[in-house]
């Protein structure tokens, strides 16, 4: 009966959401190692009701089944930071969450603590290829970070960064947790192609100008739909009004 | 709508990110001062359909889930220590250093700051103090008519006193080194304290082991790019419009849906 209207609504929701998702890759433009996010639509079909002698109208919705993340690697920026690292490849620095979790960033602005642990910008300790925070002694100098992310000083190597990718596979299996970093069920392996650059951070892979484009059509999109809705509305109206002068 | 409140952040963000540019230009020939970046990380991200989870009893699972994040937020503001230029002044009390360190000054509260701009001036009394007129510890005092005071790389001060020909020493300038230089606390006047996330201080001699080197006659100018703060100042610009166009979008969506008969 009303399905226009229904249809209509699950467009105008898909959109909502759309929208939602071009708005944080807006805001994440200049976010460190940001990975640009897009909604993926389908069509969900319902048998609509036979009339006789016609075929079977299916009715087909809008529906959002999921978000894709791009990991397509962002520009990368120059800090002159001795402590900024940037990841080339499919690589991920591992790092230690609140509740002693594995978890996973592209986000190499490292910095020490006052116990010399080596920690994100957010406080969590990033971990060496063992898996264990990294400590730095108040004797060690002039930190070189070698493309395998061999940490060295003065005093010569103090760890290995460790630095994971996940299978192709598994990447689907990747999730965002916020302050730059993801979290995943499925294990990861060293890294073969990954190498580690210093003094450089990776830059957000969003493309403003997409984004913008994109942000254009869900507007006229959403426009167009709601037009749609009001022409369905006029025509029931006028139905209603023909059907009175006839009787 | 979510897109306003997203749209809202990320104006936020650049609008941090322009302040903290803005700093580093205003402070382009400030001596001694080490430029900021502002790092952004993504906020939380909400769930709506968690990907793994079961799509049939037939144990099949979506492959991707939908997760919406909600903006952006200022990670952190850090320093960046890069050695800046030197620049010949010619002036006899103007040191750079050159590597990592830094002079100690006694504030006016008698605590110890930390400073690497030189430009060192001298008292009434023959002390070498800072522009402010704060001492520079350890305290040296050039004797009264004193004439050619040299300061050599490794912190010497030799001075040639009246009626000697042979130059005496009459001090030795001591650099400070922090085991996390980015920990340390500006206080203006290109001046930081030490705070328990930079470590104490260690004091020590210049051009010894993990300590930099002095030059007398120069200064270290400020370690900031102009073209590259200006080139962010610009992408800081743009995102911050594009920002307010979604908030824009997102309203007129809005205004669609209520002008709906």
């Amino acid at each position: 009966m009303d399905n226009t209207l229904y249809i209509g609504l699950s467009k105008q929701a898909a959109l909502q959401r759309q929208m939602d998702v071009v708005a944080n890759n807006l805001a994440n433009m200049n976010t460190t190692a940001f990975k640009r996010e897009s909604v993926l639509f389908q069509q969900y079909v319902q048998d609509g009701a036979a009339t006789a002698g016609t075929a079977k109208d299916d009715i087909a919705f809008v529906f959002d089944y999921g978000v894709a993340r791009n990991f397509a690697p962002g520009a990368y920026i120059q800090t002159g930071n001795s402590l900024d690292v940037a990841l080339t490849g499919k690589g991920f620095l591992m790092v230690e969450a609140d509740d002693g979790d594995t978890m996973y960033t592209r986000n190499g602005h490292m910095s020490i603590t006052e116990d010399g642990t080596l920690v994100t910008s957010s406080g969590h300790p990033i971990l060496d290829d063992a898996g264990n925070a990294i400590t730095i002694t108040a004797a060690d100098r002039q930190l070189t970070i070698a493309k395998d992310g061999t940490i060295s000083g003065n005093q010569g190597v103090i760890a290995k960064l460790g630095v994971v990718e996940f299978a192709q596979e598994d990447e689907q299996s990747i999730r965002k947790t916020g302050e730059s970093l993801f979290s995943s069920t499925a294990a990861p392996q060293p890294a073969v192609d990954a190498q580690v650059l210093q003094g450089m951070v990776e830059g957000s892979n969003v493309e403003p100008i997409k984004e913008m484009t994109t942000m254009m059509q869900i507007s006229r999109a959403y426009q167009q739909t709601a037009r749609m809705l009001e022409q369905y509305q006029d025509i029931q109206n006028q139905s209603i009004q023909r059907l009175a002068k006839v009787q | 709508m979510r897109a306003l409140n997203i749209a809202a952040t990320g104006m936020l963000a650049q609008q941090m990110n322009v302040e903290v540019i803005s700093n580093n230009l205003a402070n382009m020939n400030t001596t001694g001062f080490k430029r900021q970046r502002a790092d952004f990380q993504d906020l939380l991200y909400q769930n709506l359909q968690r990907v793994g989870a079961n799509s049939s009893d037939n144990g099949t699972i979506l492959p991707s889930g939908i997760q919406l994040g909600v903006g952006v937020k200022t990670g952190a503001v850090y320093r960046i220590t890069e050695q800046g230029n030197l620049t010949s002044t010619g002036n006899t009390y103007d040191m750079a250093v050159q590597g990592n360190g830094y002079f100690r000054v006694e504030m006016p509260s008698g605590e110890d700051g930390y400073t690497r701009a030189g430009s060192f001036q001298i008292s009434p009394q023959g002390q070498i103090v800072t522009a402010k007129g704060y001492l520079v510890q350890p305290v040296i005092t050039i004797p009264q008519g004193a004439t050619d005071v040299s300061i050599n790389e490794n912190g010497e001060v030799q001075a040639k006193l009246a009626g000697q020909t042979a130059p005496q020493t009459v001090g030795q300038i001591e650099l400070a080194t922090f085991f996390n230089e980015a920990g340390l606390e500006a206080i203006g006047d290109n001046t930081f304290m030490e705070t328990p996330s930079s470590g104490p201080a260690n004091v020590g001699a210049p051009g010894t082991d993990g300590f930099g080197t002095v030059l007398q006659g120069f200064l270290e100018t400020a370690n900031v790019n102009a073209v590259q703060e200006i080139t962010n100042l610009i992408t800081a610009q743009r995102a911050y419009e594009m920002n307010a166009k979604v908030i824009t979008a997102a309203d007129e969506m809005m205004s669609t849906m209520s002008n709906l008969r």
